[in-house]
């Protein structure tokens, strides 16, 4: 042994520094019986079963928290410690006061007794079980209080559910001050569960037994932290779904959506069949007909109107795949560039905002870069309810010392976590963007070197500064000019620091600027290209990335290329066999509006409900009904099927081979784990069999197919990915080539465009701002529990968990327009109106409102109006005139 | 502030205070007694009697003698009166005229007072202690002044450790080591904490330090901070002890408010401040990684070691953390060198140990001996015997010591001596048993105490404690058997060699040492069951 050594058993282990007894010795492949740790957690040090001998101390040690120094000699297993380990276990076993009583589950710490030969006294009636939550249950006749749950739900989720009430052998485990987990601030993100060694908490679903015939690693389908989950089906069924342990997006964690709510893959009003207008009913038909009728009317709308008449929207929630063809059979064979994907109604300001100004229109950093970072700024997101697994790792991130600022109009629940919170007025970040970036030079907090050689546009910069006024912008913004000089100060005495940001600064008609203008702040503090800092942008749904980056943008071809490139023109002559013409296409909203005018006359609408989705509701049911023509890829009959005169059923996320990009650009391979429902079919093939209807000969035999065909079209972002490659954690764009390993952090020797670029843009006020006689603003938003509209989450329990959509009004604004907490309100913009509870609240400012939009019957997208970002075309969402009165009747 | 001013102060100070001074205790235990009554009698009656030039009535902290308080006594005559009613008032103070001493007059000479040394307790019964001016004209604050002036924080640390000062929380680990662990360590924050959780039943040195002297463990904490380079320190107070916490606020408020504390102390750059925070209420968060979970906000539950405080402690920053008496010997050592102090006491226990001296015995209450005195000059000679009836034993270190019979009474009273027959130091508690108290029932108090306050964490402790109970109680109502007693000593091992904290680990001991010595009872008590068993068969 030498001074670096120590040896265990007798095994010479070399020391590693911060490594505990335990961890060594599990390197050397010897297990030591553990109750209350789990890895990557503070240990707890309670259930005592990790104690071993130590040449060092006259005590045993416990081997999960002690770490291993040189020249310890260290025993795990004498007759002493196992006799030890075994009066330690019976003392749960009491036959007055049993500890635990068996469930007859067959758990780690029944595995355990078994291993000492030991049995519990008694089988519990399971009589006190809480089976309030919809979701979890427990059961404390067999919770031993190891804490394990607590821990978890401190310190994966940052939650604080659990407490300990009662000392000693009082002690027992509780929901803080409430009686019941469904009163508990739970969120269900089942970390707990995983990780509680008696099976004292359980997953509801869980508690069905079933063997699962096939477990399928794949990735979830809600949101776009992109986790990695791993799928328990039998016979066809999803029986339940765990995290994938040592997943890097989620290290083993997930959300309630992801977790628990799947059961809408089962659900009875499952399109499985294709369905064909006839009037105003929908007739069931073959998929052939489907097929025929589709290839027919596409082709006979483009010889009649001319191929910019026909239009089609991808879906964020498809594959990567499905978006590809879609785009592809859009281009090549119909010829139009009317091809968008429903990125446009979230994240085109951020695609559009940060390509402009850094050359990629995607995060720069990654999720890694949370725990590195010591500077957080959350702008316009509010990660722990649409983000939950990166709000989560947020948190923690704070918790453990990073610094965080949060600006968002609301007081978003981890403003509650916040050094500074800005709590500006909806739309109004360009100018305090603008303010912090004037603080920071004033008072040169700024990174000068990285300026002078990554960036351009500083000079100018400062001149446009100077003539702005922190005053005025702190009349404009409603922010105190010393709190914006504390922010300010705050970021610039850490310098690198990540933004994270989500739709309250894409969703304006300053969207595109205000992702510019925060980038200006990425700049002067150096942050952009760093580890542990830059922009994050949190992606909506599970693949908007992906199918931004797969071309589903009327501008650009797949990997953001041009369409007047030449050399890609080349290339997709020999790919493609086809090029599309070079002038762009329509977006979203232009081709809504065309419809409504009569000049597009079909669209082919992939998995989404823009009829609840996008803004002015009114309008696009106009639209709709106007068309000739209207294919829909649909999971349920949503109220944009209505206007279908062909409806095809579609595979959903659990059901399908194909990749999803996350927002951090991973590319992650999606693998069916149940059989769509009926016929069914993954969206990507109806593509193709329409395009092989229409005269194409593509013959992709598996979507890995499609993926190789997409290297070569974008070899600059996905030359190096194939399915082969796509094993595990999968691949970061941009991956050149096939000895890549992916990019963790882009623009890291230099800006994709060159130099970075600083942009002046002043504060221009929108057409919602100061409207005579609608005195709120309102924001609509996500909950946690639900994802968009709802089409899935509302066919799971999640529907118990939250059952309608909230307006959120200030208790004081409340009182002065006479409106009861949970009482009816009419809300009225110059768009439309609708009747919705009200629910005081103190996350929002006075004279703002919040309103989600999960519920069809909400109709939220009434009241938003026409406006766009004039640039990236997104809606504005997120401010909103409006004006409220009580419902009385 | 400087050294002038300081002096300044103090000279003030004494040519104001009245040629006598009539000390009345106002330290809980006496304020129990109606001592504040008392004090406004006595002051009356100095009113009334025309004497109000020479004499004057001070509110002092606690004498030591609290079996007898209210405590009165008169400054510079030291004649003491004892269990003094409001209405003795007038012929206390009719006495310093020349009237007839009454006969509720003690022995200041007693053994009790006599064979004493104040080091800790220099002050207690002599100033007010809600006076900063009166701790500083005698010679308070004057250390600190040193430390920061005459001594670099190296040479403090190694004064402290040539003094062999060792900790008085119950470990006894020697204090300068920590020091100069702490001192050691990088780290841009630093924190001092004082314990002063005191939850062992029946002690009460710390709560007295605290109410009587505030200023001296002040003094100590801001010499430590500046010793190991830490700008902030915390005082935890148990809640129980709302008269030691408002004398503290009053105290940190006085030395503020004089530059003794804050920021820049004594125009030096250097920065100490004290913040008070009140105990959760529970013994085990007198230990010191559960004291720190609960300034932190969180459950005051003990947490592994290493790390130990030392380095990383209080929200993850190198830590000292020191028992109120230990920090209040602080400021005599820096004051008289550490060559003074460790001339006083044994080879490994230096200084002096304040004791409560409780139970069955003649003298109840505080007093502060030298180590290594021998435990027999205390309990018979200051303690005066058992008022009736033989000696049977003597326990010391509370729920965490053991019981030492009468046969060992003359062992020396040091860490090492006590440790070595099974018992310990501990924070300072000494019960006195006779021949009438059952070793057995004793043995099972400590465990219902430690049953009750096991923190509940760990297994051992948590379930151990409530075993052990049971199988006490079985013994004590003579339902056991000798099966049970082979299962006691086994789980008494099992706990100790398992438990997380010390509370566990040390929670056998007093079941330990009564079968070490008193192993007769336990097996008639379990005779007197198999007796019954063959009576009613
Ligand atoms: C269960 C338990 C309770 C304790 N209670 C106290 C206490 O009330 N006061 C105290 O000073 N130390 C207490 N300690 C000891 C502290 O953990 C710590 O050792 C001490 O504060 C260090 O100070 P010292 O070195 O000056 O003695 C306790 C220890 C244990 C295990
Ligand atoms: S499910 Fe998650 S939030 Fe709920 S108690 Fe468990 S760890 Fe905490
Ligand atoms: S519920 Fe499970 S994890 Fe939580 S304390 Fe009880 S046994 Fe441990
Ligand atoms: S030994 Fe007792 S008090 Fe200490 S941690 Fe364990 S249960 Fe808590
Ligand atoms: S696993 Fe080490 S104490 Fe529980
Ligand atoms: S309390 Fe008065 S003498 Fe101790």
């Amino acid at each position: 042994m030498n001074s670096q050594q120590a040896k265990i058993n007798g095994q010479i282990v070399n020391i590693q520094d911060g490594e505990t007894i335990l961890q060594a010795a599990k390197r050397l492949g010897i297990e030591i019986p553990t109750l209350c740790y789990s890895e990557g957690m503070h240990p707890e040090g309670g259930c005592r079963m990790c104690l071993v001998e130590s040449n060092q101390k006259s005590l045993p040690v416990g081997a999960c928290h002690t770490p291993i120094q040189a020249g310890m000699e260290i025993q795990t297993h004498t007759p002493k410690l196992e006799a030890l380990r075994r009066d330690i276990l019976s003392l749960y076993l009491d036959d007055e006061q049993p500890v635990f009583q068996g469930n007859g589950k067959e758990t780690k710490f029944t595995g355990l007794l078994q291993d000492y030969q030991l049995k519990p006294i008694s089988d519990s009636q399971a009589v006190k079980v809480d089976n309030s939550h919809p979701y979890l249950s427990f059961n404390p006749d067999t919770c031993i209080t190891c804490r394990l749950c607590l821990n978890a739900c401190e310190q994966i989720q940052g939650q604080f559910v659990y407490g300990i009430s009662g000392r000693g052998s009082e002690s027992r485990l509780v929901f803080g001050a409430e009686e019941s987990f469904a009163d508990s601030p739970c969120v269900a993100c089942g970390a707990c569960v995983d990780l509680c060694p008696t099976g004292a908490i359980t997953d509801r679903d869980r508690l069905n037994l079933t063997p699962a015939d096939s477990v399928t690693e794949t990735v979830c389908g809600y949101c776009g932290v992109g986790c990695r989950l791993e799928v328990e089906s039998a016979q066809g069924k999803v029986l339940r779904i765990n995290p994938v342990e040592d997943a890097v997006v989620n290290q083993g964690h997930l959300c309630v959506k992801g977790r628990y709510a799947h059961s809408y893959h089962h659900s009875s009003d499952r399109l499985t069949q294709p369905l064909k207008r006839v009037g105003e009913e929908f007739q069931p038909i073959s998929w052939d007909e489907a097929l025929d009728l589709i290839a027919e009317k596409l082709l006979t709308i483009k010889a009649d109107y001319g191929a910019d008449a026909l239009g089609a929207f991808s879906s964020s929630r498809s594959t990567n795949e499905a978006a590809y063809l879609l785009q592809k059979l859009f281009r090549s064979l119909i010829k139009t560039n009317n091809v968008d994907c429903c990125a446009r109604v979230c994240h085109s300001s951020t695609a559009l905002g940060l390509r402009t100004v850094t050359g990629a229109g995607a995060a720069s950093a990654s999720y890694v870069d949370i725990e590195k970072a010591k500077c957080i700024v959350i702008a316009g997101a509010n990660p722990t309810e649409a983000h939950p697994v990166v709000g989560a790792r947020i948190k923690q991130a704070v918790l453990n010392g990073a610094r965080l600022v949060v600006i968002d109009p609301r007081r978003i629940e981890l403003a509650e976590y916040a050094d500074i919170h800005l709590q500006l007025l909806p739309g109004t970040n360009v100018p305090l963007f603008n303010a912090l970036a004037k603080v920071l030079i004033a008072e040169d907090l700024i990174d000068r070197d990285y300026l002078n050689e990554r960036v351009e546009g500083f000079e100018e910069f400062c001149t446009f500064l100077n003539n702005l006024s922190l005053e005025e912008i702190a009349s404009i913004t409603t922010v105190e000019t010393n709190l914006i000089c504390e922010a300010a100060r705050l970021i610039g005495s850490y310098g690198q620091t990540l933004f994270v940001h989500g739709l309250g600064l894409s969703e304006l008609t300053q969207g595109t600027a205000s992702v510019m203008t925060l980038c200006n702040l990425g700049m002067l503090t150096g942050s952009i290209g760093r580890e542990g800092a830059g922009m994050l942008p949190l992606r909506g749904q599970n693949n908007v990335q992906g199918n931004a980056d797969m071309g589903g943008m009327p501008n650009l071809i797949t990997g953001y290329q041009p369409l007047n490139n030449p050399e890609l023109r080349q290339r997709l002559e020999s790919l493609w066999g086809g090029v599309p013409p070079e002038e762009p296409g329509l977006t979203i909203p232009e081709m809504i509006d065309a419809a409504a005018r009569g000049d597009i006359h079909a669209l082919w609408i992939q998995g989404e409900d823009v009829v609840q989705s996008d803004n002015n509701e009114t309008h696009v049911r106009e639209a709709l009904s106007n068309l000739d023509f209207l294919v829909v890829q649909e999971l349920f009959f949503s109220e944009t099927c209505q206007y279908a005169h062909v409806i095809l059923p579609a595979a959903a996320a659990l059901e399908q081979e194909g990749t999803f990009t996350n927002g951090e650009r991973r590319i992650q391979h999606v693998r069916p784990a149940v059989p769509p429902p009926g016929e069914a079919r993954p969206d990507w093939e109806a593509i193709r069999d329409v395009a092989v209807k229409i005269g194409a000969n593509w013959n992709y035999q598996n979507p890995g197919e499609v993926m190789d065909e997409i290297a070569q079209v974008a070899p600059n972002f996905f030359g190096g990915v194939s399915y082969t490659r796509l094993k595990g954690d999968g691949l970061q764009w941009p991956c050149p080539s096939s000895d890549h390993p992916g990019t963790v952090t882009v623009h890291a020797e230099h800006f994709i465009r060159g130099k970075g670029q600083l942009v002046t843009i002043d504060y221009i006020p929108s057409p919602e701002h100061g409207v005579a006689g609608y005195p709120f603003l309102l924001i609509t938003g996500r909950l946690l529990e639900h994802y968009n509209v709802g089409t899935m989450t509302r066919r799971t329990p999640n529907q118990e968990l939250v059952t309608e959509d909230v307006l959120e009004i200030h208790p004081a604004d409340a009182n002065r327009e006479h409106i009861a907490d949970g009482e009816p309100v009419n809300l009225e913009s110059r768009w439309g109106s609708t009747t919705v509870k009200a629910k005081h609240s103190r996350r929002i400012a006075p004279n703002t409102l919040f309103l989600s939009f999960h519920y069809p019957e909400t109709h939220t997208n009434r009241i938003t109006g026409p406006h766009l970002d004039p640039k990236s075309k997104c809606p504005q969402y997120k401010a909103v005139a409006v004006r409220l009165q009580p419902n009385k009747s | 502030m400087d050294l002038t001013e300081l002096l300044k102060i103090a000279n003030a100070e004494r040519n104001k205070q009245k040629s006598i001074r009539v000390h009345c205790c106002t330290s809980t235990g006496c304020q129990a007694a109606n001592s504040l009554s008392v004090k406004n009698n006595l002051a009356t009656a100095v009113k009334e009697s025309g004497l109000s030039d020479r004499v004057e009535v001070v509110g002092v902290g606690c004498m030591g003698f609290c079996g007898r308080g209210p405590l009165v006594q008169i400054d510079p005559e030291d004649t003491l009166y004892e269990e003094v009613t409001p209405e003795d008032a007038p012929s206390i103070i009719d006495a310093l005229n020349g009237g007839v001493v009454k006969p509720i007059q003690g022995d200041s000479q007693h053994p009790f007072f006599a064979r004493q040394m104040r080091i800790v307790r220099q002050n207690t019964g002599k100033v007010d202690p809600e006076s900063i001016e009166e701790y500083i004209a005698v010679g308070g604050y004057q250390s600190l002044y040193k430390a920061i002036y005459d001594l670099t924080p190296t040479e403090i640390v190694q004064e402290i450790s040539k003094s062999g000062l060792r900790g008085r929380g119950g470990g006894g680990y020697p204090t300068g080591l920590k020091w100069a662990t702490v001192a050691k360590m990088a780290g841009e924050q630093k924190y001092v904490i004082c314990n002063g959780d005191e939850g062992d039943p029946g002690a009460f040195m710390d709560r007295s330090v605290l109410e009587s002297d505030p200023h001296l463990v002040l003094e100590g904490m801001a010499i430590a901070g500046y010793a190991v380079g830490a700008n902030h320190g915390y005082i935890y107070v148990r809640a129980e002890y709302p008269l030691a916490i408002q004398r503290l606020q009053k105290a940190i408020q006085q030395a503020k408010r004089y530059g003794i504390l804050g920021s820049q102390i004594f125009e030096s750059p250097f920065d100490f401040k004290i913040d008070i925070r009140i105990g959760a209420g529970a013994f085990v968060c007198g230990e010191e990684t559960a004291l720190i979970q609960s300034i932190e906000g969180k459950r005051g539950n003990p947490v592994p070691r290493p790390p130990y405080p030392a380095e990383s402690g209080l929200w993850k920053w190198p830590t000292l953390i020191n028992n109120v008496e230990t920090l209040a010997n602080i400021a005599a050592i820096i004051r008289e060198g550490a060559d003074w102090y460790s001339s006083i006491g044994t080879e490994n226990s230096k200084g002096t140990k304040i004791f409560a001296l409780t139970g069955k015995i003649r003298n109840n209450g505080l007093i502060e001996v030298p180590m290594g005195i021998s435990l027999r000059e205390i309990v018979e000679e200051m303690g005066g015997g058992v008022p009736e009836g033989e000696i049977k034993a003597v326990q010391t270190g509370g729920p965490s010591g053991g019981c030492i019979p009468a046969s060992m009474l003359d062992i020396p009273v040091d860490y090492d001596s006590l440790s070595k027959i099974g018992s310990m130091m501990g924070s300072g508690g000494m019960v006195v048993m006779d021949r009438a108290t059952s070793m057995v029932e004793v043995a099972q108090f400590y465990m219902e105490f430690c049953r009750e306050e096991s923190c509940g964490k760990c297994v051992p402790c948590r379930a151990g404690t409530v075993q052990l109970d049971a199988l006490l109680t079985k013994i004590v109502n003579k339902k056991a058997t000798m099966d049970d007693l082979t299962k006691l000593e086994a789980l008494c091992q099992m706990v100790k060699d398992t438990s997380l904290c010390g509370l566990g680990i040390t929670a056998p001991n007093p079941v330990l040492s009564t079968l070490r010595y008193f192993k007769e009872e336990y097996l008639e008590l379990i005779q007197a069951n198999n007796l019954d068993v063959s009576l009613t068969s």
